[in-house]
């Protein structure tokens, strides 16, 4: 092969790798190396002040029976998980079919809907703070003028805190949810709707048997989404929870390991905490995966 | 690529790694006059800093203090690596177990400079020190004190708190009791206010003397929950929610606008609430906070912390600017409005009645059971304590947060075991 050849066909598949490199570089650097690293450092007791003392499972063994943090932290996630992602996911179906009807002025309210995902996480929970305010907010004023004498004390009430940072979460989660549900509302080919009408299908039948279906690939992915967003809480919980003063109620998975690590060095024990959230995130998401296939109707009929 | 190309590549990118091996805030790349001093971003506190690091340079020629300064949610973080890779000259220790990472500054910086560590305020001892060594000096002293408005007082027809005897927890009800002007909560007067009590509580009512056992169930710690539990039931005391809803905020600041605009006649709180209050025209006193019937007073002292870490490359300078810090330094804070540390120059700064009561009840501060980091375990009790102002069983509370604060308690001591075995190696 003449050399001229060879150059160039290295050249050819080397191009590929050199356009790709700030990434894989990146990747490497920032995720894939630290996350091994992570897996490591999970089985030593380590705060930085001293070297790294290999303590095999203890950590693992710490959280499972010494650490009531761990089981709280995982609780107030579990619970948050289990009111968010059902009331997110509903109320976002529910504003993007609002959104998908064709009246004057819609393109406004789908601006206004979206506004709030666009504001900073820490001021909008400043803002919910106040309104959720147990004896002076607007939403317990509204609530004593329906006749409810004593309102939840929403933040100030460990059995509140949590409902209450799922509604702070809903004003900026919702328009968010409603733009992805409105593009998979969309794709939905007016024929299929057309053609069940002929059938004499209403309203109602229409929606389950023509609109969900063709919608589930959208509401696996919300499904998915809204789930790791729920593992993820940190800058609303850590601006309204944290901090001198604050109890155990706001205290999510996240925060609790952001505390080991970085307020109390514990950075071995807080490699273990974020292993078993990694194990407890994929397993989920693992499970929701095998599941699909039941549930999940792509166009092309994969 | 040419060769042209490839000699440039590897130019820009040999530069680039140059430029980012430098990229060090504590680099030590500067000339030995450069000093770096890594500190907590105090806000408004800043300006007295940067003037005392003025005033050390202008007598000090060709020596140069670059200040770096790191909000306090990150500090501890950014500290650890700082302390292990590039260490700066001067630093802010942050918590008991950081102070092993200090140099002590007895000799080097006390004898050395002939400077008695007994003309200070005993915040000096408590906060700095450790096995009977001083690790750190500050500008500034803060305390907590129950500030009253004494024409509420006066109206009321009520002597003033005294400002060198603590009244007790029943005191403090009985008179807020007196001091509550009844009404809607735009319009009420609530008579006392308080921060959470694990900020001005002394320690041995929730702690054995080793500062190792969390205990609660005992009839000081629960009698006071009682005692403020009732002040809330009575309405002689605001709930969280009516401090947050009336002064901004649930905290020492929320109570503090209370007592500004008129809401509160009196409050526990920090000192931070002198230049406020002096800003208006309210007339106020400052009391020590109260304390369990019987028990001497108890002022909760803190300062902000300078000290040389163990890779100070500069100890030398750097100790020679603690000790600027720590006379004339003091001078130059007083001008800020917080009370210096150094006793004689806080008598000075109290150049109004309220503050002179400041420095008195500073001065009734002493050293009490120590723990590594009470705000790092206290959250169960903090709870308990919450949910018991708004009205629920206080002893079972109390049963349930006592075995995991002390779970907590034990995680803290075994990472400040540690630090202090690793400084010990």
């Amino acid at each position: 092969m003449p050399r001229a050849v060879a150059v160039r066909r290295v050249r050819s598949r080397l191009t590929p790798w050199l356009f790709l490199s700030p990434w894989i570089i990146g990747f490497l650097a920032f995720t894939a190396i630290p996350a091994v690293l992570a897996v490591g450092m999970s089985f030593t007791n380590w705060n930085l002040r001293f070297d790294p003392q290999f303590v095999g499972l203890d950590n693992y063994a710490e959280m499972l029976t010494d650490d009531y943090r761990f089981w709280s932290s995982l609780r107030i996630t579990g619970i948050y998980l289990a009111l968010s992602v059902p009331i997110y996911m509903a109320l976002g179906l529910a504003a993007a079919l609002l959104l998908n009807q064709k009246v004057w002025g819609i393109r406004l309210f789908r601006t206004i809907l979206f506004l709030p995902s666009v504001l900073s996480g820490v001021a909008v929970a400043v803002l919910w703070l106040l309104l959720l305010n147990g004896d002076a907010g607007a939403v317990n004023s509204f609530l004593r003028s329906l006749g409810i004498e004593h309102p939840p004390q929403w933040f100030d009430d460990p059995n509140w805190a949590v409902p209450a940072l799922v509604i702070t979460g809903l004003w900026t989660v919702l328009g968010n949810g409603a733009i992805i549900y409105l593009a998979g509302l969309q794709n939905i080919s007016p024929t299929l709707y057309e053609a069940a009408a002929i059938d004499g299908a209403g309203a109602w039948t229409r929606f389950r048997s023509v609109t969900i279906p063709l919608l589930t690939p959208t509401l696996f992915f919300m499904l998915l989404t809204t789930i790791i967003a729920g593992f993820q809480v940190f800058d609303t919980a850590f601006t309204i929870g944290t901090g001198r003063g604050s109890g155990d109620s706001l205290r999510f998975y996240l925060i609790y390991l952001w505390e080991a690590a970085f307020r109390d060095g514990r950075l071995g024990y807080a490699s273990a905490l974020s292993i078993v959230l990694f194990v407890i995130g994929t397993g989920l998401v693992l499970l929701l995966l095998r599941t699909q296939g039941r549930w999940v109707h792509y166009e092309d009929g994969n | 690529m040419n060769h042209t190309r490839k000699v440039a590549l590897v130019v820009g990118l040999s530069v680039g790694v140059l430029a980012l091996s430098g990229c060090s805030p504590f680099s030590s790349g500067g000339s030995d006059s450069d000093i770096t001093l890594l500190t907590l971003d105090g806000g408004e506190d800043n300006l007295a800093l940067e003037e005392i690091v003025d005033a050390f340079e202008a007598q000090n020629d060709g020596v140069h203090i670059e200040i770096t300064y790191v909000p306090e949610d990150t500090y501890p973080t950014k500290l650890q690596t700082a302390l292990l890779a590039d260490a700066p000259d001067i630093a802010a220790p942050y918590g008991a177990d950081t102070m092993l990472s200090f140099e002590p500054i007895d000799d080097l910086v006390f004898d050395a400079y002939d400077l008695d560590p007994g003309d200070y305020n005993s915040v000096l001892e408590s906060f700095c020190g450790l096995n009977g060594k001083l690790y750190c000096l500050g500008t500034t002293v803060g305390n907590m004190g129950l500030f009253y408005n004494k024409a509420m007082f006066d109206a009321a027809g009520l002597p003033y708190p005294s400002s060198s005897e603590a009244m007790s927890f029943d005191d403090f009800a009985a008179l807020a009791a007196q001091l509550t002007a009844d009404g809607s909560d735009s319009d009420k007067v609530w008579g006392a206010g308080a921060d959470i009590i694990q900020a001005y509580l002394n320690p041995e009512h929730y702690l054995d003397e080793t500062g190792r056992t969390v205990d609660v169930l005992n009839d000081g710690y629960l009698g006071t929950v009682e005692t403020l539990a009732g002040m809330v039931a009575a309405g002689t005391f605001p709930s969280s929610g009516q401090t947050l809803s009336v002064g901004g905020s649930d905290d020492g600041l929320g109570l503090q606008t209370m007592f500004l605009e008129g809401k509160l006649a009196m409050f526990v709180g920090d000192n931070y609430a002198v230049d406020s209050i002096e800003a208006t025209d309210i007339q106020y006193g400052l009391a020590p906070v109260p304390v369990v019937a019987g028990d001497d007073p108890w002022v909760p002292v803190w300062t902000n912390t300078f000290g040389i870490p163990l890779g100070s490359a500069h100890k030398d300078v750097a100790a020679d600017f603690l000790a600027f810090m720590a006379t004339e330094g003091q001078t130059i804070q007083a001008q800020y409005g917080q009370m210096p540390l150094l006793t004689s120059v806080a008598e000075t700064w109290a150049d109004t009645e309220g503050r002179q009561q400041l420095v008195e009840v500073s001065k009734l501060a002493h050293p009490g059971i120590f723990n590594p980091n009470i705000w790092a375990w206290n959250a169960p009790l903090i709870d308990a304590y919450k949910a018991a102002l708004r009205g629920e069983p206080i002893l079972p509370l109390h049963e349930d947060a006592q075995p995991k604060a002390q779970q907590a308690n034990d995680t803290t001591w075994e990472t400040f075991d540690q630090a202090v075995a690793a400084a010990g190696d």
